[in-house]
Protein backbone atom coordinates (compact mmCIF):
# COMPACT_ATOMS: atom_id res chain seq x y z
CA UNK A 1 0.00 0.00 0.00
CA UNK A 2 1.71 3.26 -1.00
CA UNK A 3 1.78 5.84 2.15
CA UNK A 4 -0.12 8.26 0.81
CA UNK A 5 -3.15 6.39 1.19
CA UNK A 6 -2.86 5.92 4.56
CA UNK A 7 -3.96 9.06 6.62
CA UNK A 8 -2.71 11.85 4.54
CA UNK A 9 -1.15 15.19 6.07
CA UNK A 10 -4.61 16.16 7.33
CA UNK A 11 -3.83 13.73 10.16
CA UNK A 12 -1.33 15.57 11.37
CA UNK A 13 -1.95 18.35 13.44
CA UNK A 14 0.44 20.23 15.11
CA UNK A 15 -2.01 22.15 17.55
CA UNK A 16 -3.47 19.21 18.71
CA UNK A 17 -0.47 17.37 19.86
CA UNK A 18 0.92 21.09 21.55
CA UNK A 19 -3.02 21.00 23.68
CA UNK A 20 -2.68 17.82 24.80
CA UNK A 21 1.47 18.40 26.07
CA UNK A 22 -0.25 21.56 28.05
CA UNK A 23 -2.96 18.95 29.55
CA UNK A 24 0.21 16.30 30.45
CA UNK A 25 1.80 18.88 31.98
CA UNK A 26 -1.37 20.40 34.21
CA UNK A 27 -2.07 16.45 34.79
CA UNK A 28 1.38 16.35 36.31
CA UNK A 29 1.29 19.12 38.43
CA UNK A 30 -2.37 17.78 39.48
CA UNK A 31 -0.69 14.84 40.42
CA UNK A 32 2.22 16.41 42.37
CA UNK A 33 0.00 18.82 44.13
CA UNK A 34 -3.00 16.28 45.05
CA UNK A 35 -1.25 12.65 45.96
CA UNK A 36 -1.33 12.29 49.60
CA UNK A 37 -3.93 14.89 49.97
CA UNK A 38 -6.86 14.38 52.26
CA UNK A 39 -9.69 12.56 51.17
CA UNK A 40 -8.11 10.64 48.91
CA UNK A 41 -4.84 8.92 50.24
CA UNK A 42 -3.18 6.00 48.55
CA UNK A 43 -1.94 4.82 45.40
CA UNK A 44 -4.76 5.00 43.71
CA UNK A 45 -5.10 8.54 42.66
CA UNK A 46 -1.69 8.92 41.17
CA UNK A 47 -2.30 6.02 39.10
CA UNK A 48 -5.71 7.00 37.68
CA UNK A 49 -4.21 10.20 36.46
CA UNK A 50 -0.64 8.42 35.10
CA UNK A 51 -3.14 5.76 33.46
CA UNK A 52 -5.39 8.79 32.06
CA UNK A 53 -2.00 10.49 30.44
CA UNK A 54 -0.52 7.50 28.94
CA UNK A 55 -3.71 6.91 27.59
CA UNK A 56 -3.49 11.15 25.51
CA UNK A 57 0.46 9.87 24.81
CA UNK A 58 -0.87 6.44 23.31
CA UNK A 59 -3.61 8.16 21.53
CA UNK A 60 -2.78 11.38 20.43
CA UNK A 61 1.35 11.15 20.18
CA UNK A 62 1.66 7.46 18.85
CA UNK A 63 -1.29 7.90 17.14
CA UNK A 64 -3.05 4.80 17.53
CA UNK A 65 -6.82 6.47 17.32
CA UNK A 66 -5.66 6.89 13.63
CA UNK A 67 -5.01 2.94 13.64
CA UNK A 68 -6.98 0.26 12.42
CA UNK A 69 -7.77 -3.41 12.77
CA UNK A 70 -4.50 -5.36 14.71
CA UNK A 71 -2.84 -2.55 15.76
CA UNK A 72 -5.85 -1.48 17.92
CA UNK A 73 -5.62 -5.08 19.72
CA UNK A 74 -2.27 -5.06 20.33
CA UNK A 75 -2.25 -2.64 23.71
CA UNK A 76 -5.45 -4.34 25.25
CA UNK A 77 -3.91 -8.02 24.61
CA UNK A 78 -0.51 -6.79 26.48
CA UNK A 79 -2.50 -5.30 29.22
CA UNK A 80 -4.78 -8.39 29.76
CA UNK A 81 -1.65 -10.61 30.09
CA UNK A 82 -0.33 -8.03 32.80
CA UNK A 83 -4.44 -8.07 34.78
CA UNK A 84 -4.10 -11.87 34.46
CA UNK A 85 -0.55 -11.75 36.09
CA UNK A 86 -1.24 -9.09 38.51
CA UNK A 87 -4.45 -11.13 39.38
CA UNK A 88 -2.07 -14.34 40.28
CA UNK A 89 0.75 -11.81 42.07
CA UNK A 90 -1.59 -10.36 44.34
CA UNK A 91 -4.30 -13.60 45.04
CA UNK A 92 -1.18 -14.74 46.83
CA UNK A 93 0.66 -11.77 47.85
CA UNK A 94 -3.14 -11.01 49.74
CA UNK A 95 -3.28 -14.02 51.34
CA UNK A 96 0.46 -14.22 52.46
CA UNK A 97 0.53 -10.94 54.60
CA UNK B 1 0.75 -7.87 -3.01
CA UNK B 2 2.25 -4.67 -2.74
CA UNK B 3 3.42 -4.16 -6.90
CA UNK B 4 6.51 -2.13 -7.20
CA UNK B 5 5.64 1.85 -7.54
CA UNK B 6 7.40 3.43 -10.54
CA UNK B 7 9.32 0.73 -12.61
CA UNK B 8 11.33 -2.24 -10.88
CA UNK B 9 13.62 0.23 -9.37
CA UNK B 10 11.66 0.94 -6.49
CA UNK B 11 12.47 -0.71 -3.58
CA UNK B 12 9.50 -2.85 -1.86
CA UNK B 13 8.20 -1.18 1.29
CA UNK B 14 5.48 -3.02 3.55
CA UNK B 15 5.02 0.08 5.54
CA UNK B 16 1.95 -1.89 7.89
CA UNK B 17 4.59 -4.86 8.64
CA UNK B 18 7.16 -2.21 9.87
CA UNK B 19 4.46 -0.39 12.05
CA UNK B 20 3.22 -3.23 13.49
CA UNK B 21 6.24 -5.00 14.21
CA UNK B 22 7.33 -1.97 16.47
CA UNK B 23 4.12 -2.08 18.06
CA UNK B 24 4.58 -5.80 18.84
CA UNK B 25 8.27 -5.05 20.49
CA UNK B 26 6.54 -1.91 22.11
CA UNK B 27 4.41 -4.52 24.08
CA UNK B 28 7.39 -6.45 25.12
CA UNK B 29 8.80 -3.22 25.70
CA UNK B 30 5.51 -2.84 28.77
CA UNK B 31 5.00 -6.09 29.48
CA UNK B 32 9.62 -6.08 30.48
CA UNK B 33 8.90 -3.45 32.72
CA UNK B 34 5.77 -5.23 34.76
CA UNK B 35 7.90 -7.48 36.25
CA UNK B 36 9.82 -5.35 38.39
CA UNK B 37 6.70 -3.17 39.02
CA UNK B 38 5.09 -6.35 40.18
CA UNK B 39 7.85 -6.76 42.61
CA UNK B 40 6.98 -3.23 43.58
CA UNK B 41 3.38 -3.31 44.16
CA UNK B 42 3.68 -6.87 46.57
CA UNK B 43 6.66 -5.03 48.71
CA UNK B 44 5.07 -2.02 49.02
CA UNK B 45 1.81 -3.55 50.47
CA UNK B 46 4.12 -5.29 52.45
CA UNK B 47 6.18 -2.52 53.88
CA UNK B 48 4.06 0.61 53.17
CA UNK B 49 5.54 2.86 56.07
CA UNK B 50 9.57 1.96 55.07
CA UNK B 51 8.29 2.67 51.32
CA UNK B 52 6.81 6.04 52.02
CA UNK B 53 9.87 7.56 54.29
CA UNK B 54 12.48 6.31 51.83
CA UNK B 55 10.50 7.74 48.71
CA UNK B 56 10.27 11.38 51.22
CA UNK B 57 14.14 11.28 50.80
CA UNK B 58 14.11 11.11 47.00
CA UNK B 59 14.23 15.03 45.08
CA UNK B 60 10.74 15.29 44.36
CA UNK B 61 11.86 18.96 42.20
CA UNK B 62 14.14 17.00 40.37
CA UNK B 63 11.82 14.34 39.77
CA UNK B 64 9.06 16.42 38.52
CA UNK B 65 11.54 18.03 36.11
CA UNK B 66 12.90 15.46 34.70
CA UNK B 67 9.01 14.45 33.96
CA UNK B 68 7.98 17.60 32.60
CA UNK B 69 11.29 17.28 30.33
CA UNK B 70 10.18 13.63 29.52
CA UNK B 71 6.51 15.32 28.54
CA UNK B 72 7.92 18.19 26.63
CA UNK B 73 10.60 15.64 24.46
CA UNK B 74 7.49 13.81 23.62
CA UNK B 75 5.79 16.80 22.24
CA UNK B 76 8.82 17.66 19.95
CA UNK B 77 8.98 13.74 19.17
CA UNK B 78 5.29 14.15 18.05
CA UNK B 79 6.05 17.28 16.25
CA UNK B 80 8.47 15.92 14.09
CA UNK B 81 6.65 12.94 13.04
CA UNK B 82 4.19 15.21 12.04
CA UNK B 83 6.42 17.90 9.94
CA UNK B 84 7.97 15.00 8.27
CA UNK B 85 4.18 13.17 7.75
CA UNK B 86 3.83 16.85 6.20
CA UNK B 87 6.97 16.77 3.97
CA UNK B 88 8.53 19.50 5.98
CA UNK B 89 12.12 18.12 6.21
CA UNK B 90 14.67 20.87 8.20
CA UNK B 91 11.71 21.10 10.81
CA UNK B 92 11.41 17.80 10.99
CA UNK B 93 15.01 17.92 12.27
CA UNK B 94 14.80 20.46 14.25
CA UNK B 95 12.28 19.01 16.45
CA UNK B 96 14.23 15.84 16.32
CA UNK B 97 17.42 17.57 17.69
CA UNK B 98 15.70 18.97 20.46
CA UNK B 99 13.98 15.72 21.15
CA UNK B 100 17.80 14.40 21.52
CA UNK B 101 19.03 17.38 23.23
CA UNK B 102 16.17 16.53 25.68
CA UNK B 103 16.47 13.41 26.56
CA UNK B 104 20.76 14.62 27.20
CA UNK B 105 18.84 16.79 29.67
CA UNK B 106 16.91 14.23 31.46
CA UNK B 107 20.06 11.55 31.86
CA UNK B 108 21.85 14.42 32.99
CA UNK B 109 19.66 14.73 35.84
CA UNK B 110 19.75 11.05 36.72
CA UNK B 111 23.35 11.41 36.84
CA UNK B 112 23.04 14.23 39.55
CA UNK B 113 20.27 12.68 41.47
CA UNK B 114 22.56 9.39 41.38
CA UNK B 115 25.25 11.03 42.31
CA UNK B 116 23.44 13.05 45.39
CA UNK B 117 22.49 9.91 46.46
CA UNK B 118 25.87 7.80 46.33
CA UNK B 119 27.47 10.49 47.93
CA UNK B 120 25.01 9.85 50.67
CA UNK B 121 25.71 6.40 50.44
CA UNK B 122 22.84 4.73 49.01
CA UNK B 123 23.44 2.77 46.20
CA UNK B 124 22.75 -0.58 46.02
CA UNK B 125 24.95 -3.18 48.95
CA UNK B 126 26.18 -0.18 50.45
CA UNK B 127 26.95 -0.43 54.35
CA UNK B 128 24.64 3.06 54.66
CA UNK B 129 21.85 1.61 52.48
CA UNK B 130 21.87 -1.98 54.75
CA UNK B 131 21.73 0.04 57.84
CA UNK B 132 17.99 1.51 57.08
CA UNK B 133 14.91 -0.50 57.55
CA UNK B 134 14.14 -3.37 55.39
CA UNK B 135 11.55 -1.98 53.42
CA UNK B 136 13.29 0.84 52.95
CA UNK B 137 16.47 -1.29 51.46
CA UNK B 138 14.18 -3.03 49.06
CA UNK B 139 12.64 0.26 47.86
CA UNK B 140 16.06 1.91 46.90
CA UNK B 141 17.19 -1.31 45.24
CA UNK B 142 13.64 -1.69 43.13
CA UNK B 143 14.49 2.38 42.70
CA UNK B 144 17.84 1.66 40.93
CA UNK B 145 16.70 -0.98 39.15
CA UNK B 146 14.08 0.15 37.70
CA UNK B 147 15.04 3.89 37.40
CA UNK B 148 18.63 2.35 35.73
CA UNK B 149 16.26 0.06 33.52
CA UNK B 150 14.98 3.18 32.34
CA UNK B 151 17.89 5.51 32.06
CA UNK B 152 19.13 2.44 29.96
CA UNK B 153 16.47 2.77 27.22
CA UNK B 154 16.51 6.50 27.45
CA UNK B 155 20.22 6.54 26.51
CA UNK B 156 19.51 3.64 23.96
CA UNK B 157 16.32 5.74 22.46
CA UNK B 158 19.21 8.61 22.26
CA UNK B 159 21.37 6.76 20.33
CA UNK B 160 18.35 5.84 17.63
CA UNK B 161 17.34 9.55 17.42
CA UNK B 162 20.62 10.35 16.31
CA UNK B 163 20.89 7.84 13.95
CA UNK B 164 17.42 9.03 12.37
CA UNK B 165 19.17 12.48 12.34
CA UNK B 166 21.86 11.72 10.57
CA UNK B 167 19.78 9.44 7.86
CA UNK B 168 17.52 12.45 7.84
CA UNK B 169 20.30 14.62 7.05
CA UNK B 170 21.23 12.37 3.97
CA UNK B 171 18.11 12.40 2.52
CA UNK B 172 17.26 9.06 3.63
CA UNK B 173 13.56 10.13 4.72
CA UNK B 174 11.25 11.23 2.59
CA UNK B 175 7.37 12.65 3.25
CA UNK B 176 7.01 9.30 1.25
CA UNK B 177 8.50 6.85 3.31
CA UNK B 178 9.27 8.20 6.77
CA UNK B 179 8.00 4.76 8.77
CA UNK B 180 11.88 5.25 10.32
CA UNK B 181 11.27 8.21 12.05
CA UNK B 182 7.53 7.29 13.07
CA UNK B 183 9.10 4.00 14.32
CA UNK B 184 11.74 5.92 16.47
CA UNK B 185 8.95 8.38 17.93
CA UNK B 186 7.12 5.31 19.10
CA UNK B 187 9.59 4.19 21.00
CA UNK B 188 10.43 7.23 22.46
CA UNK B 189 6.67 7.85 23.57
CA UNK B 190 6.83 4.54 25.42
CA UNK B 191 9.90 5.12 27.14
CA UNK B 192 7.83 8.65 28.04
CA UNK B 193 5.05 6.25 29.23
CA UNK B 194 7.50 4.23 31.39
CA UNK B 195 8.67 7.02 33.29
CA UNK B 196 4.88 8.22 33.34
CA UNK B 197 4.04 5.05 36.19
CA UNK B 198 7.34 5.31 37.46
CA UNK B 199 7.37 8.89 38.46
CA UNK B 200 4.60 8.79 40.64
CA UNK B 201 5.52 4.87 42.22
CA UNK B 202 8.72 6.10 43.43
CA UNK B 203 8.16 9.61 44.16
CA UNK B 204 4.77 9.72 45.67
CA UNK B 205 4.38 7.54 47.93
CA UNK B 206 2.43 8.83 50.71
Amino acid sequence: MHRFETGGNSTFDYGIIVVVWAGLLFLTWATVTFTGARPVRGVGLPLAIASVKASLVVLFFMRLRFEKGLFRLILPIAIMAILVVSSLVFSDVFLRY
Amino acid sequence: MNYPIGGSSEKHRDYTGAKLGMWLFLATEVLFFVGPLLLYAAYRYRYGADFAAASSSLNLAIGSFNTAILLTSSLTMALSVAAAGRGRAGLSMIFLLATIILGGVFLFDKYIEWGAKIGHGIYPSSEGLLKLKRGEVIFFGLYFFTTGLHGLHVLAGVFLLAGIFVMAALGRIKQADFIKIENSGLYWHIVDVIWIYLFPLFYLVK
